[in-house]
């Protein structure tokens, strides 16, 4: 990187996230150092989150050279992965399934039962494809998990890998991400220079292959069938399903795809046990998330806290309180996610079950706060924009749909709608959603809507007649 | 017939064997063909089609569907503002743009004339909290306006042995990041009346 770039608060364009809050927790000290003994679970009808936390998964990024192997090893990396390679395979799945994790890339499926999925006997190899792409607007956590800790990520596909008896992962990573990339390469030949990958791994007869594989620019290669596409060598058009992956995925194989997060969180899972992840969150979101707040806050980054964390102590306390008079609204999981009116941020905690209830939904984990300055109806417009643009354009509702509303929104946003454009966009919405090959429909179907729907006052404000 | 260079041909090997089949590599083939030539052109994608076994209108439908590769209609140095809600909201991507126009000339889709400089808005490039995210060839640049882009607009255009004034005035040519450049005629098609900005009844 030739010149220095950062006006504060960046540091350096391969180092930026180093002044960013990675936050430590709840502030009360804790008594006990490192995590409590597995023996202790709480008790089912305790408050949750009592338990003091440490980010985990977060919590080498920002120290000098917490990418090498040297570090990594420094700090008991690769202790779990030569721990469990060699022992039963269904007790890790096992334990995985008792920890609860849920997919950590959008749509929170619980990663133990999708492992459980995966078919078997069918003659043919198996594959687990890591999904790196990170497109969703608002989302930046995977990116400082490749720069900080690739050597995190290695090790959990060195374990999930096995556990699902697989030979052959593949990470996929956005074209974009160039510092993550060889990051990630250069702790790939490290690790396989320790034969920690490629034959006889840890002297236990188990053999695994890596392979990166770069994207180059497109959004739809996030939607998992969409990045199996781009793997195999040419568009990333997403695929019908069913045959889900699992079954039918990358070269007709079965195939367990997994967000960068999920994969890093297994390590953890496997080194302290199921009853030490549940000690945070609740019954249906155990555990704990990175989050990527960014917008209207006086202290945008990304924070890792306990599922359940109520938003405003998110906003408040981690993001040093909204810039501006008031929130009017927060995304809550990316731009995808319907969004939260600001009266409503006191009733929410981040964990799936409360955004389902509030009708969104936790995604990504990427909150953007908006204050009472910002215009929704230009706020989608530029979504319809996004989505528009990353539509693949197989499916004729999502190719079309996508556009008239895009269309719609550029009328609205210059102050020439049409009171009748309001039925319209019901309309357009409506048959996009539910009648396409992969969901980037619904996921431009569903901001659209709740804008429209939460804020009708802008948008009539925007019309001529 | 062009060939890779001898230590990238070795690489390009090592991929075809990292991969299933010769087919797979063809995204990662590509970014050779990119760090050889700069860009990949009409011999860098029949090169990748020879090395990956597929047919060269396959590697045309690949590399038209990706928005990230470098293309021999981009700039020498291409600026890729990330204009997605986050950036944009609080003005950001817009001033990162208007100060790039103003030394440069070139809006959002333009190539300077004389080819070093080109100007996109991209999408998301996941880095919100540091808005307003550009990316420069392959250099990821956080908070990038004001002086710090005023910083990079310097060097690079003493780097060129030009100046402002150069570019100032000057239009800049259209460059369309998915298909080659092309004159634009009013068409019938153009002329329709229908919903849309295209079309005309709207804005
Ligand atoms: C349009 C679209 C874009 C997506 N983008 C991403 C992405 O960038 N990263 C990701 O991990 N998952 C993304 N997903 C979700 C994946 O399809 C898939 O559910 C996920 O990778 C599974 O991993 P998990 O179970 O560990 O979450 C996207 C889904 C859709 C529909
Ligand atoms: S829904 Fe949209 S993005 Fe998904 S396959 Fe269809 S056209 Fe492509
Ligand atoms: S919106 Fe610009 S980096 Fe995400």
């Amino acid at each position: 990187m030739a010149e220095t770039t950062a006006t504060p608060p960046a540091a350096s364009p391969s180092n930026p996230v180093a002044q960013t809050p990675v936050s430590a927790g709840p502030v009360s000290p804790s008594p006990v150092a490192g995590p409590p003994p597995a023996a202790a679970p709480p008790a089912p009808a305790a408050p949750i989150n009592q338990v003091p936390f440490e980010p985990v998964v977060s919590a080498h990024f920002g120290k000098p050279n917490s990418h090498t192997i040297a570090y990594y090893e420094g700090h008991g990396g690769y202790d779990t992965a030569r721990k469990f390679i060699g022992t039963p395979q269904a007790e890790i799945v096992q334990t995985v399934k008792d920890s609860g994790l849920r997919g950590r890339g959008g749509a929170g499926f619980p990663t133990g039962m999708k492992w459980g999925f995966l078919a078997k006997g069918t003659g043919k190899p198996s594959y687990l494809a890591v999904n790196g792409d990170e497109s969703e607007p608002g989302t930046f956590k995977d990116r400082y998990i490749l720069e900080f800790d690739p050597h995190q990520l290695i090790e959990g596909v060195i374990i999930s890998s096995y556990a699902i008896d697989c030979h052959h992962a593949f990470i996929y990573l956005r074209g974009e991400f160039i510092v993550g990339y060889e990051r990630l390469l250069g702790a790939l030949n490290e690790a396989k220079a320790k034969g920690y990958v490629g034959q006889n791994i840890f002297g236990k007869g188990y053999d695994l292959k890596i392979t990166i594989v770069r994207g180059a620019g497109a959004y739809i290669c996030g939607e998992e069938t969409g990045m199996l596409s781009s793997i195999e060598g040419g568009r990333g058009y997403p695929k019908v399903k069913p045959p889900f992956p699992a079954v039918s995925g990358v070269f007709g194989c079965p195939t367990i795809v997994n967000n960068v997060e999920t994969i890093c969180s297994v390590v953890h899972i496997m080194k302290n046990g199921p009853t030490w992840f549940r000690q945070w969150g609740t019954e249906k979101s155990p555990g704990f998330k990175l989050f990527c707040l960014s917008g209207d806050v006086n202290k945008p980054g990304l924070m890792e806290v306990p599922l359940a964390t109520p938003l405003s102590k998110v906003i408040d306390h981690y993001g040093g309180g909204v810039k501006g008079k008031s929130v009017k609204a927060v995304i809550p999981g990316g731009s995808s996610s319907p969004l939260i009116k600001g009266d409503k941020v006191a009733d929410i905690t981040m964990d799936y079950e409360c955004l389902a209830a509030n009708k969104t939904m936790l995604g990504s984990g990427a909150i953007t706060v908006l204050n009472e300055t910002r215009d929704v109806v230009s706020a989608i417009y530029n979504l319809m924009r996004f989505y528009h643009h990353e539509s693949c354009g197989q499916c004729t509702p999502c190719r079309e749909g996508t556009g008239w509303l895009e269309k719609l929104m550029h009328r609205f946003h210059h102050g020439h709608g049409h009171k009748s454009d309001i039925p319209l966009i019901w309309e357009i919405t409506r048959n996009m959603q539910g009648k396409t090959i992969c969901v980037l429909a619904d996921a431009a179907v569903m901001p659209m809507q709740s804008y429209l729907g939460m804020f009708p006052e802008e948008f009539e404000a925007k019309c001529q007649d | 017939m062009t060939d890779f260079a001898p230590e990238i041909k070795t690489e390009a090997e090592a991929l075809l064997a990292d991969f299933p089949n010769k087919k797979s590599a063809l995204l990662m083939m590509l970014r050779l063909v990119e760090r050889q030539f700069g860009f990949i052109d009409d011999a860098g994608m029949e090169l990748a089609a020879r090395y990956c076994e597929v047919s060269v209108a396959h590697v045309q439908g690949a590399v038209t569907f990706y928005t990230h590769f470098k293309r021999p209609y981009h700039g020498k140095h291409r600026l890729m503002v990330c204009a997605t809600l986050m950036c944009a909201m609080g003005g950001h991507s817009d001033r990162a743009l208007q100060q790039i126009e103003a030394r440069l000339g070139l809006r959002a889709g333009e190539r300077s004339a004389d080819g070093l400089f080109s100007v996109e808005k991209v999408e998301c490039l996941a880095d919100c909290h540091l808005p307003p995210v550009v990316q420069v060839n392959f250099d990821h640049r956080t908070c990038f306006e004001g002086e710090a882009l005023e910083k990079f607009l310097d060097s690079a255009l003493a780097a060129e042995g030009k100046t402002s004034a150069d570019y100032k005035g000057k239009a800049g040519v259209v460059m369309n990041a998915r298909v080659p450049v092309q004159p634009v005629q009013p068409t019938l098609h153009q002329l329709r009346v229908g919903p849309g900005p295209a079309g005309g009844s709207g804005a």
